[in-house]
């Protein structure tokens, strides 16, 4: 037997054994949110008193989604209903979910709605439907998006979470991840660029190792 | 009689007259070189614009060079108009250190950016603390930067292939460091050259624009030109290549001073050995590498007193406070006692120094943690339970190495010369990185001190790693060897996995 063979049966079952064990636990790592404004919910970003709405705008649709999640404070009383409206950049009704009255205070509230896709960019508004007072919480963080309320416009952000139509792996976002990974590079960059490197990390890296250990052994042997 | 002379010092026959031959890439070498051109490639393209550490601003200093012609620092704002705005538009406002936050993901943002128009990118280079830094890595980023011109990214994602470049130089140095250690064997050259190219601290950070790129590659080529000239003896040719080096060294970051040391033993015992030899003029090689260091870093010294800058990073000194010096009997005992408790529980006579707690545990969190895997901001890590086996990985390295080393100086195969001068250079890079991060913590209680620091000698851990599998039969090696390809490659896929979920999902 090669005196290479040893080093490469232990790399080939090395290898295959790691590779798998990052498959098998990217394949159990199962999320659901699909994409989030990136503001945290640090304080109060609008005030809703009872019949008043607030919108978030423009807000970029980075995935999928069928559901949102917000942060929503009551001052201690149960919470009021609330309906939250997605709407195009020009009002156009795109979607629309409701939130049920007596939530905690500072409770993260869910309402789903009709999927809306990726892609485009989009308002999401909440109306206070009740007959107390609730305000979403969020911080002031992002320069092209805001709040407008009552033709007011404000920096703070609402701290809104978006939720996945179903459950997905992390292993079945990778394509997503690579689409994602394509935005703001060189302008050729796209996702195939990524699934290169990736073939070439998981086939061709492994092969180019056991070819160096391969002719390493071969050449100390010499 | 000349060549006789210089054969008894140590020297190959004819190495001094004949010009070195080019010879092909050993296939096991060039194999690797490609493997980490595929990581390091992966990483440069994965990590979004301005997600390493102090990266916006190293960006900045590049830009400050080629737009204003100019070292940052005397600019209106920080960051140019350009850099600014394409960041907050990538990054959704910001997502540094924060892992709730993702950059954008869609086209719309990016389009929204390109209907700005134009954006100055010459209204930078104002004061940020890396504008300290000595200029060799910036500008070598000039090169891609002017070359591939196009939209601020595309500038940005070549200035980082540029440095993965700098990655392969590390990862050939490691090799020849370990061909001169253990002579041609291929596997433990693999086993070093393997573990300097692939660990993942290394090829992050060397596939982003930060000068740690340049430091790992001019450290490793250095100690391999250090331990090459004290093996086959000091040369004119030599002298002047590694004093040169050591003075580009300084060129590149103020780290460089730590190699200084290290630079001057081999210096010394080069020319000490061709006396001992009986070479004729065994002054002139030494002079030459002298020399070639003085003109190189003196140049530094020159360029920077005469621009009004600091020829190494300092804070800046708050009202009421001195610098520490190491004249000040005070200070020793201090910086003595700053560095116990960096590595060891505080004993009960030492007071607790600042941001230690207690001591002993900023050795663990920082050099081991964030030395092995802290991506981003250092935000991004992999799984708590895997620094645990850093670390028992990292013992038995380094006890192997030091194995390996005592039973080659049993068998009387051990050079003290070599072992001195890549102790000197590890202990010289320890002295810099404590004492800066010690001054800082006086002066303005910021800690400065982080694991990728210690990476410049990375070629020592290659070095060790090999020494270990060396320890094996020689049937047990390439199996060895395999095993910590295996685990350096399934560490990269978990590094690059982390970072892509931290910054994609």
């Amino acid at each position: 037997m090669s005196r290479a063979w040893p080093g490469l049966i232990v790399f080939a079952l090395a290898a295959v054994a790691g590779v798998a064990v990052l498959a098998w636990r990217a394949g159990a790592d199962e999320r659901t949110i699909a994409f989030r404004i990136a503001a945290l919910p640090r304080g109060p970003a609008a005030v809703l008193a009872p019949g008043a709405s607030v919108c978030q705008t423009p807000i970029d649709v980075q995935e999928d989604s069928d559901a949102v999640s917000v942060p929503v404070g009551t001052s201690g009383r149960p919470g009021a209903p609330l309906t939250i409206s997605v709407t195009g950049l020009r009002g156009r009704l795109l979607a629309q979910g409701r939130v049920r009255a007596g939530y905690p205070d500072g409770s993260v509230q869910t309402a789903r709605f009709s999927r809306i896709r990726s892609g485009g960019t989009v308002s999401l508004c909440l109306r206070n439907d009740g007959r107390e007072p609730v305000y979403p919480l969020g911080e002031d963080v992002v320069l092209d998006s805001g709040t407008v309320q009552a033709g007011r416009k404000s920096t703070m952000d609402i701290s809104l979470t978006f939720l996945r139509p179903h459950r997905r792996s992390v292993l079945d976002l990778v394509p997503s991840m690579f689409r994602h990974a394509a935005v703001f590079r060189f302008g050729w960059v796209g996702a195939w660029t990524y699934w290169v490197l990736a073939v070439l990390a998981v086939l061709g890296v492994p092969i180019l190792c056991a070819y160096a250990l391969a002719r390493a052994a071969r050449e100390d042997g010499d | 009689m000349v060549a006789r002379a210089y054969i008894r010092a140590g020297v190959p026959s004819g190495s001094h007259t004949r010009a070195p031959r080019l010879r092909s890439v050993p296939a096991p070498l060039a194999a690797l070189l490609a493997v980490v051109l595929v990581f390091g490639a992966s990483w440069a393209l994965m990590v979004p614009p301005g997600q390493l550490p102090d990266e916006p601003n190293h960006i900045g200093y590049t830009q400050s060079l080629v737009e204003r012609h100019a070292f940052p620092g005397g600019g209106h704002r920080t960051l140019s108009t350009e850099e600014d705005l394409s960041l907050y538009y990538a990054l959704r406002g910001d997502v540094t250190r924060d892992i709730l936050k993702q950059p954008a993901w869609i086209k719309a943002p990016e389009r929204r950016l390109h209907s700005i128009g134009h954006l100055p990118g010459s209204d930078g280079g104002g004061p940020v603390p890396q504008g300290q830094n000595p200029p060799l890595y910036y500008a070598y980023e000039t090169l891609p930067y002017w070359a591939v011109g196009g939209s601020f990214f595309d500038r940005v994602y070549a200035m980082r292939i540029w440095s993965v470049l700098l990655l392969l130089v590390t990862t050939t140095g490691a090799w020849l460091l370990a061909g001169e250690i253990f002579g041609r064997r291929r596997t433990l050259q693999l086993a070093a050259a393997g573990l300097a190219g692939l660990q993942p601290m290394v090829t992050f950070m060397s596939a982003g624009v930060n000068p740690d790129s340049g430091t790992f590659a001019i450290w490793t080529i250095a100690l391999w030109l250090g331990v090459r000239i004290l093996r086959r003896g000091l040369t004119p040719a030599s002298g002047v290549a590694f004093g040169a080096l050591i003075g580009l060294g300084v060129w590149e970051k103020a780290t460089g001073w730590g190699l200084v040391p290290a630079a001057a033993c081999v210096l010394a015992v080069g020319w000490w050995r061709l006396r001992r030899g009986g070479a004729p003029r065994p002054a002139i090689p030494l002079a030459a590498g002298l020399a070639s260091f003085a003109l190189v870093a003196g140049a530094w010294i020159a360029t920077a007193t005469a621009l009004g800058r600091p020829v190494i990073n300092q804070p800046k000194v708050p009202p009421g406070m001195t610098r520490p010096s190491l004249t000040s009997l005070h200070t020793v005992r201090e910086f003595g006692s700053y560095v116990w408790q960096f590595y060891l529980p505080k004993l009960p006579f030492q007071n607790p120094f600042w941001g230690m707690n207690g001591g002993g545990h900023r050795f663990y969190d920082t050099w081991l943690r964030t030395g092995w895997a802290a991506f981003g901001w250092l935000e991004v890590r992999l799984p708590e339970w895997m620094y645990p086996v850093f670390g028992i990985a990292s013992a038995v390295l380094i006890l192997g190495g030091v194995a390996a080393l005592a039973r080659a100086d049993l068998r009387r195969r051990v050079d003290a010369a070599i072992v001195a001068f890549l102790l000197l250079a590890v202990v010289g890079l320890f002295f810099v990185l404590h004492w800066a991060d010690y001054t800082y913590i006086t002066l303005q209680r910021h800690a400065v001190e982080q694991g990728r620091y210690v990476l410049p000698v990375i070629a020592v851990g290659g070095l060790a790693a090999a020494g270990t599998v060396s320890l094996l039969r020689r049937r047990w090696q390439a199996p060895a060897v395999g095993l910590l390809l295996a685990a350096l490659l399934t560490l990269q896929l978990a590094s690059l996995a982390v970072t892509m979920e931290r910054y994609f999902v």
